[in-house]
Formats: structure tokens, sequence, C-alpha cells
């Protein structure tokens, strides 16, 4: 550490006279000795600080040689001789460079003692600074304390601590409102973000210190006006207060990120509960027919959906639908499909009307599809368990598969496109019945492209042969199979997309 | 998946090769729907071996900008499961299908 330099040049002479007066007085008594009539040591406006002997005028012939430190002159060494002056001139140089030299080894000595202290006030400030983080997890607050401890123990007439996360710049100042934010945020993005910079700018002349974050966000101190300019010593402070301030900041933001991530987590499994609720806690009892249906979303929440809906000694409607996409957005979709088609499908009473559902369900749609860029294949069946017949709407919808009894089964292929592609598609019908025996399993394409560790796809063919192969099993036993057949088949690789099944078979 | 594009006489012309689906599906709508430089678009898709809903709904998204720019988005060169895909959704009654670059750049060619 670098001590201020004196403020007056006689300063370190008359410390030095202090320290040193017994030699100074050995050194004058041997000129006294041989002859000399007087010894001075004067500072360097040859005003005497110190005579010997004691009280003695210094006048006569005077032989004086200059006392120099690193700093420049400090003073003089002067002797009052009566006779030949030759040697005792050259004596005279001689013991003012000695002294010179004595003089230069007490300063350095003095400066390493004040640099020392300094260097010690200084770890004692970096101790505090550290003590008054500990415990402290709110990002603002430790950018408040690093910001202020820096200004006052740097000795800057300001600093702004900035850092840039999800939510734009954060930015700490000390003291407030003393500097142009804007400004010196738009220094800190102008400089490097990999060195240091030192700027001179209107707002004064600020020295930008990055800070290094693990997460590479962008970070980082800016120091304005240090009186005396930024020293060495100064910006080793800074960068120890920074070091400090990249670990203490990405403590804190990664502590603030999971608290974010515990928040959506809460929130995606209570939006989880309320898309489970929105499917049919249980299915209705249907004379001669059992039913199963299931759904397992690839993502908390997913845009996979299906409905029941019986009206005892009636008509049981069913739907299954898969918005397109994942996540949030889908199952967004998905609530306000479910309920397009729900209330279209209540309206419809006759029997022979799906199509006629959709046409409405699609134009009521329409709009909200265009606007998030989605679109949902949906697959809507009305069955008369009296007679077996069902008439269904098919709205590019896969797979879905009917097997006859003791036959092999096949697709029911789609008969329009989906909903929310075109908004006056008007959507057909299809009557199939189903005989004592039949199978119809609605799927969603989760089922036939469920994927394996190398990549291959389920595939239509081997579901087809699944179903043909069990379609003697109820409903129930079907559908679990078909679930557990395509887990097995994945094999802990992830679930690409939601899957979703309802199965109806004629007893 | 990987996409080069071309232009030529005003006609945009993608082609796709991989798989189209969830997992690019934000970078594919970056560039069928918001990049492209023409309302006039063909998509060559002979290097398509998968594509998945989300997928789908990119293509059905860049030719609804496209109609309502007044322009057409075709598809061309479509491989096996593509056209499987396609059918089984009836998107292939949407779409303007076509063997290959050459015959879709005739019809723009014959609608001038």
């Amino acid at each position: 550490m670098v001590a201020s330099p004196p403020t007056n040049r006689t300063g370190p002479l008359q410390s030095f006279l202090t320290m040193r007066r017994a030699l100074l007085k050995s050194m004058a008594s041997a000129w006294l000795e041989q002859g000399a009539d007087w010894v001075a040591l004067c500072d360097v406006d040859n005003v005497p600080l110190a005579v010997w002997p004691d009280a003695a005028i210094t006048t006569g012939h005077t032989i004086s040689a200059p006392i120099t430190t690193a700093r420049g002159p400090v003073g003089l060494w002067q002797a009052g001789i009566t006779g030949d002056a030759g040697a005792a001139s050259q004596r005279v140089q001689a013991e003012a460079q000695a002294l010179s030299s004595l003089l230069g080894i007490e300063d350095e000595f003095e400066e390493l003692t004040v640099a020392m202290i300094e260097a010690q006030d200084r770890l004692i400030a970096l101790y505090h600074l550290n003590s008054s983080l500990r415990g402290q997890i709110d990002l603002d607050s430790i950018m408040a304390i690093l910001v202020e401890k820096a200004a006052k123990l740097i000795g800057t007439r300001a600093a702004v601590l900035l850092l840039e996360d999800d939510s734009g710049w954060r930015i700490s100042e000390y003291p407030q409102n003393t500097v142009d934010v804007a400004g010196i945020l738009t220094a800190f993005r102008n400089s490097p973000l990999d060195q240091e910079t030192q700027l001179n700018t209107h707002e004064g002349q600020l020295y930008v210190i990055p800070v290094h974050l693990t997460s590479g966000v962008a970070a980082g101190i800016v120091l304005v006006d240090k009186p005396g300019g930024f020293t060495s010593p100064d910006l080793k402070l800074a960068r120890a207060i920074i070091d400090m301030t990249g670990v203490n900041m990405e403590n804190a933001r990664l502590h603030q990120e999971s608290l974010r991530q515990a928040e959506i987590d809460a929130q995606l499994n209570l939006a989880a509960e309320i898309q489970r609720e929105l499917l049919p806690a249980t299915l209705p009892d249907v004379p001669r027919t059992n039913l199963f249906g299931g759904s397992v979303q690839a993502r908390q929440v997913g845009g996979d959906f299906y409905d029941v809906h019986h009206r005892p000694g009636g008509l049981l409607t069913f739907v299954v639908g898969d918005v397109t996409g994942k996540g949030f957005s889908s199952a967004l979709m998905m609530a306000v499909t479910r309920s397009a088609i729900r209330s279209r499908a209540e309206l419809r009473l006759d029997w022979a009307e799906a199509g006629a559902v959709f046409t409405r369900a699609n134009h009521d749609l329409y709009d909200d599809y265009s606007r998030v860029k989605m679109f949902t294949t949906a697959f809507l069946g009305r069955y008369d368990a009296e007679t077996g017949h069902l008439c269904y709407s098919n709205a590019g919808h896969s797979p879905v598969i009917y097997c006859p009894a003791g036959g092999e089964a096949r697709m029911l292929l789609a008969t329009d496109m989906p909903l929310g592609i075109m908004p006056d598609t008007v959507f057909g019908d299809c009557v199939i019945t189903l005989e004592p025996g039949d199978v119809l399993v609605v799927a969603t394409d989760g089922f036939s492209e469920a994927r394996n560790a190398a990549m291959q796809m389920f595939g239509y063919d081997a579901l087809l042969a699944l179903v043909t192969a069990h379609a003697a099993e109820d409903a129930q036993t079907l559908g679990t199979l078909l679930f557990d057949t395509v887990h097995r088949f994945s094999d802990g690789h992830r679930q690409d997309d939601d899957q979703t099944l309802f199965v109806l078979k004629r007893e | 998946m990987k996409i080069t594009h071309s232009v030529r006489d005003s006609v945009s012309i993608y082609r796709l090769s991989g798989d189209i689906d969830v997992y690019n599906a934000e970078w594919l709508r970056e560039q069928l729907v918001y990049n492209t430089e023409s309302s006039q678009v063909i998509i060559d898709t002979g290097d398509v071996m998968f594509i998945d809903s989300t997928g789908l709904a990119i293509l059905v998204q860049a030719w609804k900008a496209r109609q309502s720019e007044g322009g057409d988005l075709y598809l061309c060169s479509i491989t096996p499961p593509v056209k499987t895909i396609l059918y089984l959704t009836r998107l292939d009654t949407v779409f303007s299908i076509f063997p290959d670059v050459t015959t879709a750049f005739q019809q723009y060619n014959a609608k001038v």
C-alpha cells in the first residue's frame, strides 16, 4: 500500500532530527573537536533546525551540502570553518550523502509501516463485509451492501453494481441518486465483459470491473471518481470485493431461481390437478357395454383429453382429442376445446349428428386456434347401447381402431381435417354397428408414435396386432395392456407425446 | 433437422431434412413462418421421415400465413411416412402437394 506523500518538506527532516539527534550530535562533536566553529542541520530554506554547539551563531565561512531523498532536497548539512575548507567540503558532502541514504531508508520504512496498517484496515473491513453478507439471501440486499462497502472502502465518489437477469437489469448505487445511472449502464454495456476498463465520461472517471458469474450472467461494478485517481491498491481491493460479490450474488441468484422454479412447479402441479379434474373421474355404467379411459401426459400438463357423457337410457357420447404442441399452451386450448365440444354435443340430441357437433365447435374455436397457431385432431362418437349403432366423426384423428369379434383390427380413418384449420369446414358422419364382442379403441398418436431408445416407433401395425390379439379381453384389461405394452416398448426413453386411450367394447 | 433456403423468381423454396418434431419446432417456426421473404412458398420434404403434430401445426401456420398474404404454400417430394401422417390427419386435403419442386414451381408460374 502506498502512503500519502508528506505535505510539508520539513516534516521528514524534523522527525529524523528527533529520532537521530544522538547520531547527529556525535557527528557535530567530531567536527567541533577538529576545529569547526559550528555545525548545523537546516531545512531547504537554510533555516537551522539544530545547531552545535547550542545557540552558536552560524556566521563566517560556511560549507554546505544538500540532504536529498527520493522526493528531492529536504535540507542542508553545514559546518562553519575558519581554516582550510577543501578537505572539510568533501567531508560535509560525504556526510550529507550518508544522511540522505539514512533518511531514505527511514522514509521507506515509514511508508511500509503506513501501508501495512492500511492493508490491515482493509482486511478488517473485508472481514466485516463478509460477516455482514453472511445469512443474506436476498439479491437486492446483497447488492446494496456490496456497493456501499465498495464505495466506502475504496473511497470513490460513488459506485454502481449492475446485474442482468431474466427480468432485466438490477442496479444498486451508492450513494443514492448522485450519479446518472442510465448513463453508467450504457457505459457498462459498451465495455468488454472480459477485462477491466477505465473511461472518462461526463459523469467523471469510471473504472469498470466485470463480475464473473459461473452462469455467464452479465454483471459488474462501476467505480465513479476517486480523488487522486484509482491506484493499484484501490483496484486490488476492488477486485477482492468483486470476488466476494461474485460468489454472494451467484448464491443469491440461484436461491431466487430455485424459489421461482418452486413457484412454477407449484403452479404446474395445480394446473395438472385441474386438468385431471377435467377428465372423467368415473366412466358411466352403460348397459351391455364396458368402457376404459386413461390419459398420461408427457409433461405435467398436455393437450390430450377425453370426455364422456351419458344420458341414462339414452346415448353415450364420447370424444378423444389431441391439441397440437405440448405443455401449458396445449393444456389451455385442451380445456377450451373440451368445453366447446361438450356444450355443442349436449345441444345435439340426435345420435346421428356427430359431425354437426364438430362443425359448430370448429366454427366457435377457429379464431382462437388461428391466433394461437394450433389445431386439434378429435374423434367424437355417439353410441346407442341398445342397437350397437355408432355414429362418429373423425377430424384428422388417429389411431382409431375397430376390431370385430374374432376378426382383425382395422383403422377407422379420418373423414375430415382437424379442428381449427379452416373456419367453415363441414364435418361428416360415419355409421357402423358394433356387434357383441366388437371393440373400438380410440387412442392418440402418443401410442402409435411412441419411440424407444433406438428411436424406433411403436407404429400402427404393432398397435393393430396388439388389439387383434387381445380383443377378447374386457375394455379395462385391453386398455391397461395397451398402456403397459407401449410403456415397456419405450423402455425408459422419454415419453415424447401425451398418450390417451378410450376403449369401448360391446358385451 | 436442417433447412436450406433458396429463392427463384420470387418463390421461396425450403428444403427440410431430418425429423420435424417438438424438439426443433420453434426453430422451424422462425424459419418457415416469420423469416420467409415471399408469400409463395414451396417446402420440399424429400428428406423428412418423421413429422409430429407440432411439426404439422407449423406447416399449417405457415400455410395460413401465406394464404392471408394472398400467396400459397405447396408441399413437394413427400416421403411415405409424411404422406401417411398427412393422409391420417386429412391435411392432404388442405395442402397442395406436388411430386417435386419443378412441378410445384410450374404451378406457381401457371397461376401467373
